[in-house]
């Protein structure tokens, strides 16, 4: 039986969701004080006005419920769920008036890519950007990586609501006792790492020649960039621009930060340093991108691409390790990515960035938690194939203390990676309807998905509308791993079939 | 006679003509294998930083039409620059002369030109954004109804309390 939304929902919804815009609207201050800052009168206005906007979408629609009661699950799907689009657009509104975007659905995408810490970009003419509208980009970027609702409940915006906001949005794990607690330690950490990656980047540029106030800036927006596994950059030749391999280095460290298990973090903020040896998820992610390395190694070897040994370990590693924490920044130029590279390279970093990072971090992707889960369930199988039937075979893993892989475990990570790898075939299948290699298609098509933003080419300003819009649902369905979005749906459905309806069908079928 | 040619040759200065672009920074952010270790000669504006490289030159941001490329150059050229494209700036707009590497050995692989020659072709110049004034009082209006609705959310919270 699916739940249906009803009046009372809609008006529960709507109110927690107006709550959020009016958090929303505060976070654009920061834009608009930058605006101020720099003297770019033209485009503070742009962000009063989004300000405006916001706050008063946000306004009233709180005002559809005074004072709600304790949420319930259904309502926190939903809110859940179109918090990321709802925001988005509203976010949306001061940079489509900026002049940098073919459309302001283009904007929209931009927006979306920001908050699901994709970073594939619509921006056009991204070198004469401001400061405000790149520091709008990033802000997104940071509350995207964080979690929209997680900030949202860190901040003590949501009461009454349990664990229900927080586990929507694809979080399983609470790091500490209580969710306000966890989502604060989620917070402090982020924060602590943002501001130390921002004094060591704003180091290195300064000794690259940048002016001291560009190399703050590009310091702190590279490392939200990086530990948000976003990928956003503010110049049109990403981190190629700046020429330094201290700078890839730290990224690197900041991207693998990112692709970490707050939950772990916790446990080795408290002294368990040694969960950190022993923590499947850490195992698979390190022995995943151990392959990867070196398949890309004899990949590349293969063609005449980067087979030098410094190109080959600046270049090839750091793009494995981007694809992988699904970050999504690039040192090689589009033109190398896909007509330079061998097949073989192209498609371990398609796979790579399938793959993704760890469950309950800033990263996307199946998770190297599930493939950790899938290959001890394979591994244990075969164990039941050859043992007699009598055998009693209990298989554990350690993540976050020890557990027993049970039949419900496997089969909830075969089922979220069963759907992972389904949206990027059939997100493979539309790029090659309109026209795209299958190669690139399938390229792509893994990148949104996985909130990667890694890009073949075809996700750019002048690509069809229609496939715009699957390319956000992608982006929109790997944020929420799924299930959720799925549940919405399906409970939307129900909620506009009339009940008369059905009771008259399941009649008629009984005669 | 030939003296006179000679020191007419000498003290007038030789015109220096730009030479004509042989490809662009959008065909060689495309460009083949062919292309690769050939001279070249494209213009385009200087944006972003100039940032200092090992070796003492100094690594360009040049764009046009959409696409970007890294240029390296000596410190001699690129004191040309009198302005760097950014926000409410366009930059110098150069015509450079160099080498193309679709993957620069010396540079790890990096799609870059080595400039061998640098010409200015236009200084920069401010670009100017007008303030929209009937966006600013729209703005503004909202913000004043946003924070009514607000106010009345407030007082409906505490009645109900």
């Amino acid at each position: 039986m699916w739940a249906r939304f009803y009046k009372q929902d809609l008006r529960v919804i709507a109110h927690y969701l107006g709550s959020l815009l009016v958090l929303f609207s505060v976070a654009m201050l920061v834009p608009l004080l930058v605006s101020l800052l720099f003297g770019e009168w033209a485009v503070s206005v742009r962000y009063v006005f989004g300000v405006g906007m916001t706050l008063t979408a946000g306004s009233a629609l709180r005002l559809a419920k005074i004072s709600p009661a304790q949420m319930e699950r259904k309502q926190a799907i939903a809110i859940t769920a179109l918090a990321w689009m709802v925001c988005a657009f509203f976010a949306a509104v001061p940079l489509s008036l900026s002049g940098h975007f073919q459309s302001p659905f283009d904007a929209y995408f931009e927006s979306v890519s920001a908050l699901t810490a994709t970073g594939i970009s619509m921006l056009g003419d991204i070198d004469h950007l401001s400061v405000a509208d790149n520091m709008w980009r990033f802000t997104m970027q940071f509350l995207g990586g964080q979690g929209v609702v997680v900030v949202a409940l860190s901040l003590g915006i949501f009461t009454r609501t349990g664990n229900s906001l927080y586990n929507t949005e694809g979080r399983e794990e609470s790091v500490l006792p209580s969710i306000k607690k966890t989502t604060q330690f989620i917070w402090r950490v982020s924060s602590g790492v943002v501001i130390i990656g921002t004094i060591v980047l704003f180091i290195i540029f300064m000794f690259s020649g940048i002016e001291p106030l560009r190399s703050f800036f590009h310091g702190l927006w590279i490392t939200i960039g990086a530990y948000n596994t976003g990928g956003f950059a503010s110049q049109s030749l990403s981190l190629i621009y700046y020429h330094s391999w201290p700078l890839e280095v730290i990224v690197m460290v900041l991207m693998c930060l990112g692709a970490i298990n707050f939950a772990l973090m916790a446990r080795i903020h408290h002294g368990n340093w040694r969960e950190m040896l022993s923590d499947i998820e850490i195992r698979t992610l390190a022995t995943w991108i151990t392959v990867m390395v070196l398949l890309l190694v004899a990949a590349l070897m293969a063609g005449d691409f980067l087979t030098d040994f410094s190109g080959l370990m600046r270049r090839g590693i750091f793009t494995i390790v981007s694809a992988s924490t699904n970050t999504g920044y690039d040192l090689l130029s589009p033109n190398q990515t896909t007509s330079m590279l061998t097949s073989g390279a192209f498609f371990l970093i398609a796979i790579s960035m399938a793959v993704g990072g760890s469950a309950g971090s800033t990263a996307g992707g199946i998770k190297a938690l599930r493939v950790g889960i899938i290959f001890k369930g394979i591994v244990a199988r075969v164990k039941s194939v050859l043992l007699p039937p009598s055998a009693q075979i209990t298989t554990t893993y350690n993540h976050i203390g020890k557990h027993t892989l049970t039949g419900d475990i496997l089969s909830s990570a075969l089922i979220i990676a069963a759907l992972y790898v389904t949206t990027y075939l059939l997100g493979s299948l539309v790029g090659i309807a309109f026209g795209y290699g299958a190669l690139p298609a399938t390229f792509e098509s893994i990148s949104v998905t996985s909130n990667a933003g890694l890009s073949s080419g075809i996700a750019v300003p002048g690509a069809p509308l229609l496939l715009k819009i699957i390319y956000i649902l992608q982006m929109w369905m790997g944020r929420l791993e799924f299930l959720t979005l799925l549940a919405l749906f399906a409970s939307l459905i129900a909620s506009i079939t009339p009940r008369a309806r059905v009771k008259a069908f399941v009649r008629r079928r009984r005669g | 006679m030939h003296a006179i040619m000679l020191a007419l040759f000498m003290l007038v200065p030789i015109n220096l003509t730009f030479a004509e672009p042989t490809t662009s920074i959008t065909m060689l952010t495309g460009a083949a294998q062919q292309s690769d270790n050939q001279q070249v000669v494209f213009r385009g504006e200087v944006v972003g930083d100039l940032i200092s490289s090992a070796d003492g030159r100094v690594w360009v941001t040049m764009i046009d039409s959409g696409s970007a490329i890294s240029v390296l150059m000596k410190p001699e050229d690129a004191a040309l620059i009198d302005a760097t494209g950014r926000y409410e700036q366009t930059g110098t707009k150069l015509e450079v002369t160099g080498i193309f590497h679709l993957s620069c050995p010396t540079d790890d692989g990096l799609s870059d030109v080595h400039a061998t020659s640098v010409t200015v072709v236009a200084p920069g110049e401010p670009r100017k954004s007008s303030v929209n004034m009937m966006l600013l009082v729209a703005g503004l209006l909202l913000v004043v109804i946003g924070g009514l609705l607000a106010f009345l959310y407030h007082i409906f919270h505490e009645r109900m309390r």
